[in-house]
């Protein structure tokens, strides 16, 4: 059985597994589209998603829209 | 008569730009909008709360508008914000467009005028079409400008104030100093009649949030800017009067039966 490890989506601690995709991880958190993602404070186009290797506290923001003037 | 304004080569027609925040209902907000005549709104960036639906209301409203979207960078204090939320703003609305906006003071959320050139820079060289909120400061629009900037976007007053034009004679300087950019208005207007003052003076368009989320009635206010905006217009394209500052009657008085002339001393 493989270690599961904490990160943070939203500022809220999520335990996962290492195997999991981001897609995966997102979709558990609720994480509804059309969404953009910060990665540790830095922007992650959506090209690079699938890519993203996690590991132990890492941050990831899912930043959506909302009013604005 | 064809009367269009153009931000980075779009053409346009309404010179009032609308936000999308502070409505007392969504409802309300769809038809100030709409009430508005606006062809851009704008918006902002959240963390998403799945809770609520992932702002999937508010999204599939602003789409059913059909207007131009304008995203901002509200709250961002330092540069490195301010370029994330633009490259998120850019994928997740599909344009290039971006209001930037760098609080450099939260007292009265005053735009950082150093931090704000040096985003611009960077945003400018990545593709973006960047449309600064910046002070009334002639010589930060006039790097904003140099930089490649086609809009800048110099506050009337302090956000969400509704004190209206606190320094025209700023104001007057840099629409007089470059008079090819376009020149927003982008905060502090509280009244129609502050919007027409500005729209006399030249500047271009005028950008309205709380004034009109925050009337009784807001879907008629929106009416209201739209025609003050419009008044003004037409008034900066008549050409306005000198000022006097004596008075000079405007009812021929030569020849009238009760005419007379008092001399003094």
């Amino acid at each position: 059985m493989s270690q599961t490890f904490e990160i943070y989506i939203n500022n809220v601690p999520c335990e996962v597994k290492p195997n999991m995709s981001l897609s995966e991880i997102l979709n558990l958190f609720g994480a509804q589209q059309p969404y953009a993602l910060l990665f540790n404070r830095t922007f992650l186009p959506s090209s690079k998603h699938e890519s993203i290797q996690l590991k132990p506290d890492d941050r990831i923001e899912v930043i959506s829209a909302i009013q604005g003037g | 008569m064809q009367d269009t304004f153009n931000i980075y080569g779009t053409e346009l027609n309404s010179r009032l730009l609308i936000g999308s925040a502070l409505y007392p209902s969504p409802d309300i907000m769809q038809q100030s909008i709409q009430a508005s005549g606006a062809q851009i709104v704008t918006l902002s960036l959240s963390r998403q709360n799945p809770q609520d639906n992932g702002g999937q209301n508010f999204w599939s409203l602003i789409q059913s508008l059909g207007l131009h979207l304008l995203p901002n960078t509200a709250g961002c204090h330092t540069v490195e914000d301010a370029v994330n939320m633009a490259r998120m703003s850019r994928e997740l609305f599909q344009t290039d467009w971006i209001k930037l906006e760098l609080v450099g003071d939260d007292y009265n959320l005053q735009p950082d005028p150093i931090d704000l050139v040096k985003a611009t820079e960077i945003l400018l060289n990545d593709g973006f079409k960047v449309l600064p909120y910046c002070t009334d400061d002639l010589v930060i629009a006039r790097h904003l400008v140099e930089l490649g900037c086609e809009v800048i976007m110099p506050w009337g007053s302090p956000i969400g104030t509704g004190k209206g034009l606190l320094n025209p004679y700023a104001i007057q300087a840099i629409r007089d100093r470059f008079p090819e950019v376009t020149m927003i208005i982008d905060s502090g207007i509280g009244k129609p009649s502050h919007a027409t003052q500005a729209m006399e003076m030249g500047v271009d368009a005028i950008l309205l949030n709380t004034a009109i989320a925050h009337a009784h009635n807001p879907v008629m206010m929106a009416q209201a800017f739209a025609q003050s905006i419009e008044a003004g217009r037409l008034a900066s394209l008549s050409g306005l009067m000198s000022e006097r500052s004596t008075a000079s009657p405007s009812t021929p008085t030569l020849d009238q039966p009760i005419w007379h002339q008092i001399n003094y001393g």
